[in-house]
């Protein structure tokens, strides 16, 4: 496969397998209107998604859609950042756990500020379809980052109890997003094809954006960690399989089933 | 019933009958082709006419019945299947062409939006572009890349367009330049603020959105802003100090953290939206995602009512 498609397998993987983790808190938001705003968001994200696997299983040219990339590849086979697939509920508790709000929030807060400079950049890609995709994408995320930023801040400016469960959340994550910015063979070769962007150039914009929101939120920002993880190159924590098991259960039921 | 005369190719029962909006089109046309084509056949100009004036097309007559009958198979015949009329060759066809784009545009402006029924999908801006070609062709755009409601429009496009007689039309998705709200018309705004909902402020186009937060505290957006001027990255304890510095002085950093800590309170906040209900611009936003992903929850704070905003996009 090549690097150009292994690239968009990488963003669209990611979209989907977030928007399928903030999809797990309709009907269990902490309030009605958190419970659509997550539903709205997991909604773009998904929308992202399906442009992005659209477009790469045209790409690929072996006559896989949308469905056929999301429904029937194995955790393995997955290209999402290893962020994305992280439970809800925080990484002590594990998955069966209800969801913690302020770990689901910081998430989004770290992840959709890399989204929005990353589709920035890529409005300018050679690829002209996904520059059409990164144009659209630019405007939902940088809602989404107003959502995060906005409840973050809330958390990390509230009580005691929010601001300590916020402050954790940001602890335990920060050490994924290494992952996002630590080029590798696929990135680079996708961004001197011109079709994609370094994640290490990214991560100026990204790192003031994020504290930025957290001097805002009165939390702290992590120190550096060496941890990178490889979901990207397919190589994911035990938390994907779980979720693609439930999201890919009926397809697998019910193969070639439409409504 | 003169609907269900027509139903058998292409204008199903209740689009005869909704009167002049959709009944107009497909007869006009077939009264334009009829013209080009001799000889020309008066019973489908006489409908075409008929409409023209308004008149109700239900009224079931027999001759009636008969004219709707002939004028459906010239539909049919033209905008679908040139074959079948020898004499229409591309060369004759510019004029009425022009009036069938005239036509299929005017059709598009009553299929409404799922979501929103009181706007057609053109207030919405969705509908690009209408192509005359062997086929007719009419291009939308989606509003959000997941709005479920992209593929209802593609089929009440298509429904519509095949009512009318355009059997074999084409409906394509482009994806750029990227929908925007600005592209709502004057009309559209209106039905939506009739509607209930506040109505989009202008989108800056190709800009990120600026994060804008009020701070909690009296005072501490000043003492942010006095610490970012001192020099001081403020919350960025263990050595992130330069990085921050280091991306605040790199150009490019569109997004409006760029300015140092305290700087996103808000030069160019925008004023919340007025009140649908009862003009007040003394709002409040509640969520920033409501019953869709395009609109805001707002309450007004004097009638006390929720409401929807349409957000700029």
């Amino acid at each position: 496969m090549s690097a150009h498609i292994e690239y968009l397998l990488r963003l669209g993987d990611s979209s989907l397998v977030l928007g399928q983790r903030l999809g797990e808190w309709t009907g269990h938001g902490p309030v009605l209107e958190e419970d659509i705003a997550m539903a709205n968001v997991a909604l773009d994200l998904i929308g992202q998604a399906r442009l992005l696997l659209t477009h790469a299983g045209a790409l690929e040219g072996a006559g896989r859609d949308e469905d056929q990339l999301a429904y029937w590849r194995d955790a393995r086979a997955y290209r999402n950042y290893t962020l994305c697939e992280l439970p809800n509920s925080g990484l002590e508790t594990g998955h069966t756990q209800a969801g913690d709000y302020a770990f689901t929030v910081v998430r989004n807060l770290l992840y959709c500020a890399y989204q929005v400079p990353l589709w920035q950049a890529l409005g300018d890609s050679q690829d002209a379809q996904l520059a059409a995709i990164a144009a659209k994408s630019l405007k939902e995320s940088s809602y989404h980052l107003r959502h995060a930023a906005d409840w973050t801040i809330r958390f990390g400016d509230g009580t005691a109890e929010s601001h300590a469960r916020a402050q954790r959340a940001l602890d335990a994550l920060w050490p994924y997003t290494n992952e996002l910015f630590a080029d590798d063979a696929v990135d680079q070769a996708a961004a001197r094809a011109g079709a994609g962007v370094l994640g290490s150039t990214l991560r100026p914009a990204w790192l003031a954006q994020v504290c930025a929101v957290l001097e805002e939120a009165c939390l702290r920002a992590p120190r550096e960690s060496s941890l990178i993880t490889t979901g990207k190159s397919g190589l994911h924590s035990e938390h994907l399989d779980l979720l693609l098991a439930e999201m890919q259960v009926l397809a697998r039921a019910h193969p070639g089933a439409t409504w | 019933m003169v609907s269900g005369i027509l139903t058998p190719r292409a204008v199903p029962a209740g689009v005869a009958a909704t009167g002049a909006a959709a009944g107009l089109v497909g007869p006009a046309i077939a009264a334009a082709v009829a013209q080009e084509t001799a000889p020309v056949d008066p019973a489908a100009t006489g409908l075409a006419t008929r409409h023209d004036t308004g008149s109700d097309t239900g009224i079931d007559t027999g001759h009636q019945t008969e004219r709707a009958a002939s004028s459906a198979r010239v539909i049919h015949a033209r905008p679908t299947d040139a074959a079948a009329l020898p004499d229409a060759s591309a060369s004759i066809i510019p004029a009425p062409c022009t009036d069938a784009a005239a036509s299929i545009w005017a059709l598009l402006r009553d299929v409404p939006d799922p979501e929103i029924p009181a706007v057609s999908i053109c207030d919405l801006g969705i509908v690009r572009e209408v192509r005359m070609g062997e086929v007719v062709e009419v291009v939308l755009t989606p509003t959000y890349a997941g709005c479920p409601a992209t593929h209802v429009i593609e089929q009440s496009v298509r429904d519509a367009l095949h009512a009318h007689g355009y059997v074999e039309a084409r409906v394509t998705i482009t994806l750029a330049p990227p929908w925007t709200t600005d592209w709502i018309s004057a009309a559209g705004r209106a039905k939506l603020l009739a509607y209930g909902i506040a109505p989009p402020g202008a989108a800056r186009a190709g800009a990120a959105q600026v994060m804008r937060f009020q701070a909690r505290r009296p005072g501490k957006a000043d003492a942010l802003a006095g610490n970012a001027a001192a020099g001081h990255a403020v919350a960025a304890p263990n050595g992130f100090a330069d990085a921050i510095t280091d991306a605040n002085a790199a150009d490019g950093t569109k997004i409006d953290a760029s300015g140092g800590a305290g700087d996103y309170v808000p030069a160019q906040a925008e004023a919340p939206p007025a009140c649908p209900q009862c003009g007040s611009a003394h709002t409040e936003l509640l969520s920033q995602f409501g019953s869709t992903a395009c609109k805001a929850l707002y309450r007004c704070v004097d009638c006390r009512e929720p409401f929807d905003y349409f957000k700029p996009y």
